[in-house]
């Protein structure tokens, strides 16, 4: 007979409707799709704390200023298979609690440390969606905590 | 500025995943540790028109190239000094990359389709896994995670109908909260 112990380890059909989030996300973001508390179970070794999605339309991200206890990343990366460097859209970030902000229009990781103000997000021109998604390199608790 | 907690809120993009990732409990933070650490190599992307201190926090990825197809590429550091390491992959690029074999770290992988569809991804993807080679196939919007130490090998086996992407994430090790000294 064989072998399934790896089968606990995929997920099909991984998408999460945004509507599940109330208001979250409005109608900018497509679904997006991340594991679920039974892959969470299963897993023993480090914690995949991510999403995936696209940013579909331009405009303002909806989370306001905050900031968190750990480090984070979000991903602003081409949906162009043949141009993964052209974002096909402008963004700017707000950093700090003075709203510095930051703009670029090529693919990115963007880092945010530690307790460092982040946001609000702009897309301010969108020529195509992008896929996008936050990044929690060690898998830690959320703990938003709302910046100035 | 106030560093004072306040009541989680889960209305957040990273709290909504992590309710929902919530079955094994999470993981403890360790104020202590500072993220001091420089993640990423190729340097900042951003073009701001006027200088700021953050413009070294927009993080330009390597991109390679396969036949056409191109690859994005980052890695970095956590706050521990592990590595992690974000790669972004045009489903049509996977059988080119030819990546096969144990890597050690747990990974994470994400298949995603196109934008008004995220969950069809065009094709069918063959998975496997372990010393055993143990088959799977997918062929919708999945994630899949991957131990340290265990062979994994993706296959493509049809073309696919549309431009659709694989995200794969290399995890630093788990963190285990110190235990506090006793007094």
């Amino acid at each position: 007979m064989a072998k399934n112990e790896y089968g606990k380890f995929i997920v099909r059909d991984a998408v999460v409707d945004m509507s599940a989030m109330g208001t979250m996300g409005g109608s900018m973001n497509s679904p997006f799709v991340a594991g679920g508390p039974e892959l969470m179970k299963a897993i023993e070794g480090a914690r995949p704390n991510f999403a995936l999605y696209y940013v579909k339309r331009a405009g303002m991200f909806m989370e306001p200023p905050h900031y968190h206890p750990n480090d984070e990343y979000l991903m602003f990366i081409s949906s162009d298979p043949h141009d993964m460097k052209n974002l096909g859209a402008v963004v700017q970030i707000a950093y700090g609690e003075e709203w510095e902000k930051v703009e670029f229009s090529t693919s990115a990781l963007v880092y945010f440390p530690k307790d460092l103000q982040h946001c609000p997000i702009h897309v301010k021109k969108l020529d195509r969606p992008f896929l996008f998604g936050h990044f929690w390199p060690m898998g830690e608790e959320s703990n938003f905590m709302p910046g100035k | 500025m106030s560093l004072k907690p306040i009541k989680k809120k889960g209305t957040t993009r990273r709290g909504f995943i992590k309710n929902i990732a919530a079955g094994a409990g999470g993981i403890a933070l360790a104020n202590f540790l500072h993220g001091a650490l420089a993640p990423g190599q190729n340097g900042p992307v951003a073009a701001a028109a006027t200088k700021s201190n953050y413009e070294k926090y927009v993080l330009a990825p390597e991109i390679k190239k396969y036949q056409g197809l191109e690859v994005f590429e980052l890695k970095g550091k956590d706050a521990r000094g592990y590595d992690w390491a974000v790669q972004m992959a045009p489903v049509e690029a996977i059988n080119l990359m030819n990546e096969a074999g144990a890597v050690n770290a747990d990974l994470a992988k994400a298949y995603i389709g196109e934008p008004d569809n995220v969950k069809d991804i065009g094709t069918e993807i063959e998975i496997s896994m372990g010393a055993d080679v143990e088959v799977y196939k997918i062929d919708s919007a999945s994630v899949m995670y991957i131990p340290k130490g265990v062979p994994c090998r993706q296959r493509v086996l049809k073309r696919p109908a549309k431009a659709s992407f694989a995200l794969t994430l290399t995890l630093p090790p788990k963190y285990i909260e110190p235990a506090k000294p006793k007094k």
